[in-house]
């Protein structure tokens, strides 16, 4: 396992609020098309994680690499300019633009080098996502739940990133909608980019996943892989309702 | 009284209490209910008309002064009415084309106003009884007294149940309702009994000057009661007070500096001081947000950040 | 009726532009710019200085008016609006009103109350179909649909436009995506400033000049901005014509210089009834 594979790397997060740590040394690895959710009862600091991993909270302590770069000290924007791409968990389509347009800001403003132009990678994003190849002149905000959620990743696939961050995506969906979703997410995994998810539903998380991550007040209980971490007894009784 | 340093300073305090009812009055709309009001002058300028003209059509001088006040009131509560389930900012463009309308109304509807050539001989109230030598001291303790009851009146409406739900509405409107308080009905209140003081202090101008034409209200007068609140601090009413009376004292001085400037016009003097006031307004909307004044916190807003 | 239709229309194209630059603005950042009255003044008495003074032909005082304008509107933001954009709106709103009296009395300071004109040549009104048409309405015209052109070509079909867009419609997404507010914003205060300049000019053409002029406009351009629907720029151009047709038509049982008590009318029925305008989309009041 070369370093280059290690997609995103954290190690050793300490960060919070006003000085107060809320994650007291975090360390994961997302290798390349893996899949890496993390699950955690509320107040866990899931949300801390992600916004460090974003770069909207430096952290006290630690590092994070993207693709083998240091990439801490860098700011939201040029983290998503080196490859890092998110889909926020609401809000996340300009609802008064098509979704054509939704897609072409997903490349309008980031300055990737090799950046593929416009028009190829629009034909590559809609070979993944042919479900929005009808919708591209509607506005968004018309759109149902779950194929916001698609414009929305595909977005944020434009710009060709090496990770891409999602916020509890199933959030708001039904269950059906959320097992299609998981699907996308599947397909996205297999066209080589690396998926960081912070997760509310345990079970559907980790089912879909192929690393996982269990976060209990701001610190590591378990990782590995997904499987293994729905089979133990702990995490059955504490977040899968026993049996 | 023969001294006419005496004779000017009186008349610049009668210039003063004018100034900071309309202080004042702004105060209760912007600075405890969050109302902007952009066409001040244009209610103000009401008042003035209606006291003059009921004056000169044989009314006394008191009763057409108490009709001017009612007056005002109810216009200011139907032009409220118009953007009242709107956001505040809607209030701002009603209320300063109101202002505008009414004084193309007054300008151009002479058979009623008399239009630019304005309406003389307003008679103050109580005039003659001490013989004309005093007659600028009694119309100054007349609006003393004016200015006292008002600053009493509203000091005791701030502190009032009433007042902490006028500066609840003013800070988070949707709370206010969820308590199961009418925002429209306290908002229309504030603005009315604003509009009053307005409608006095524009009688009192029309005394003043014992003549009025349209010329003479302008939006000057809305940047003047704005700059008295933003110093004073908005909610405090002693903070308005003490601003306007610096504020005049201030600007009236400068006519002074017009005789050390011999090359500089009344004209000129006149926009460098607007200049001076807009750039002010700026500055210190951005320096000291909350003035010098000081206001009382209120007791629902506390509570509820401890909640 | 024909020369009411063009003379309202005249009206409601020099009015489109002032409208459309307050909905850009309102729609990027929120808040009602109660200087753009005063942005409409500079610009004009801006390009008269050029015009007369320094004898430039008013098409190249129009772009020296519109330059200075665009420029003034980007400093004022960055000095004044920038540092209270966390405030509440109304904050900002008795700020706006601040530089409009800033503004307006340093072009009285300069200028005088006195009315003026530019240099330009008196041409004879043409005849169309029977209707009057004078070279200054021609100019009018022109001059608007080729704004209004450029406008909605950048809006549509740009980078910026798209980026204007998204910053009005979601803001934390719009940074997510890479979009630097503050270059966008700039661009915005640039476009309003050189429209409502344009529009001086043009009223100066139609009328005269005077410091007075962008004040009076105050009203008429935020009525013909809601009418649109104020959130929606280019909607704020429909708005602009329909208050023009209708100012023009109350001439006939109203004396001209009623028009601002009919824009004002209007503007109050508007926010009883419907207060999201003709074309806006509907939002839900108290």
């Amino acid at each position: 396992m070369t370093i280059a594979a290690q997609s995103l790397v954290a190690e050793g997060l300490v960060a919070g609020y006003n000085g107060v740590p809320v994650l007291h040394g975090v360390s994961f690895t997302a290798r390349a098309g893996e899949i890496l959710t993390v699950v955690g009862p509320n107040g866990s600091g899931k949300s801390t994680l992600m916004k460090t991993v974003l770069g909207l909270i430096r952290p006290l302590a630690g590092r994070i690499r993207l693709d083998g770069h240091d990439i801490t000290a860098l700011s939201p924007a040029a983290r998503v300019n080196a490859g890092l791409g998110y889909v926020p968990q609401e809000a996340n389509v300009f609802p008064n633009m098509t979704v054509l347009e939704n897609l072409r800001l997903g490349l309008d403003f980031i300055r990737r080098p090799g950046a593929k132009p416009f028009a190829e990678r629009l034909q590559e994003i809609l070979e993944l996502f042919p479900e929005i190849r009808p919708k591209l002149a509607v506005r968004a905000g018309v759109l149902s739940g779950g194929q916001r959620q698609m414009v929305a990743m595909a977005s944020a696939l434009m710009a060709d990133p090496t990770v891409l961050a999602l916020d509890e995506p199933s959030a708001g969906l039904s269950p059906r909608n959320a097992e299609l979703l998981f699907g996308v997410i599947s397909r996205i995994a297999a066209s080589g980019v690396t998926l960081f998810l912070i997760e509310q539903n345990t079970r559907l998380g980790l089912d879909a996943s192929d690393e996982g991550l269990v976060l209990v007040s701001g610190e590591v209980r378990l990782t590995g892989k997904a499987s293994a971490i729905l089979a133990d007894p702990e995490v059955r009784r504490l977040y899968l309702g026993g049996k | 009284m023969g001294d006419p340093m005496t004779a000017y300073l009186i008349a610049t305090l009668c210039v003063v209490v004018i100034i900071t009812l309309a202080g004042l009055a702004l105060n209760l709309q912007w600075g405890m209910g969050g109302l902007v009001n952009f066409g001040l002058f244009g209610f103000y300028m009401l008042g003035a008309y209606v006291c003059g003209l009921l004056v000169k059509a044989g009314l006394g001088p008191l009763a057409a002064m108490a009709s001017a006040i009612l007056v005002t009131m109810i216009v200011s509560a139907l032009v409220s009415l118009i953007s009242i389930r709107l956001s505040e900012d809607y209030l701002a463009i009603v209320t300063l084309g109101f202002a505008e309308c009414i004084r193309l109304f007054i300008s151009y509807e002479d058979w009623l106003t008399m239009g630019t050539l304005g309406v003389s001989g307003i008679t103050r109230p109580f005039a003659g009884v001490l013989g004309s030598d005093w007659g600028d001291i009694l119309f100054l303790l007349f609006s003393l007294a004016m200015l006292g009851i008002v600053f009493a009146l509203i000091s005791l409406l701030a502190a009032s149940p009433f007042g902490r739900l006028m500066r609840a509405t003013r800070d988070d409107p949707d709370i206010v309702a969820s308590l199961g308080r009418s925002v429209l009905a306290i908002r229309l209140r504030c603005f009315a009994v604003g509009g009053a003081i307005l409608g006095l202090a524009g009688s009192l101008h029309a005394f003043y000057y014992s003549y009025i034409d349209p010329t003479q209200f302008t939006a000057i007068i809305t940047a003047y009661a704005f700059m008295a609140v933003v110093i004073g601090g908005r909610g405090s009413n002693t903070g308005v007070l003490i601003a306007s009376v610096i504020l005049v004292l201030l600007l009236e001085g400068s006519r002074f500096l017009v005789d050390y400037f011999p090359g500089l016009d009344g004209q000129t003097f006149a926009s460098l001081r607007l200049i001076a006031v807009g750039i002010a307004l700026v500055v210190l909307l951005i320096m000291k947000p909350s003035g010098f004044g000081r206001e009382r916190p209120t007791v629902l807003a506390a509570s509820l950040r401890n909640s | 009726m024909g020369q009411l239709i063009v003379n309202g229309l005249t009206t409601g194209m020099i009015l489109a532009l002032p409208a459309l630059a307050l909905a850009l603005s309102f729609s990027v950042l929120r808040f009602a710019n109660y200087a753009i009255g005063s942005y409409v003044t500079l610009g004009a008495f801006v390009t008269w200085w050029a015009n007369v003074l320094l004898g430039l032909p008013l098409w190249a005082a129009a772009g020296v008016g519109a330059a200075s304008v665009a420029l003034s509107a980007v400093a004022i933001d960055y000095l004044a609006y920038r540092k209270l954009r966390e405030r509440s709106g109304l904050t900002l709103l008795v700020a706006s009103m601040g530089v409009s009296l800033a503004l307006e009395n340093l072009v009285r300071l300069f200028a005088g109350n006195s009315p003026r004109a530019f240099d330009v040549a008196v041409a004879r009104p043409h005849r169309f179909f029977g209707l009057r048409l004078h070279q200054e309405q021609l100019v009018i015209l022109v001059t608007v649909l080729a704004a209004l052109t450029v406008v909605w070509l950048i809006f549509r079909f740009t980078r910026l436009g798209r980026a204007m867009r998204a910053i009005a419609d979601n803001p934390s997404l719009a940074a997510v995506r890479g979009i630097e507010r503050g270059k966008v914003i700039a661009a915005v205060w640039g476009m309003s400033g050189a429209l409502a300049a344009l529009a001086g000019v043009l009223i100066g053409l139609d009328t005269s000049l005077e410091p007075q002029m962008g004040w009076n406009y105050l009203l008429p351009i935020f009525t013909a901005a809601i009418l649109g629907g104020i959130a929606s720029p280019m909607a704020a151009v429909a708005g602009a014509l329909v208050l023009g047709l209708a100012e023009e038509v109350s001439t006939l049982f109203l004396p001209p210089h009623y028009r601002m008590i009919v824009a004002f009318a209007i503007m109050a029925m508007l926010l009883m009834v419907r207060p999201w305008g003709l074309f806006g989309r509907k939002w839900v009041t108290r």
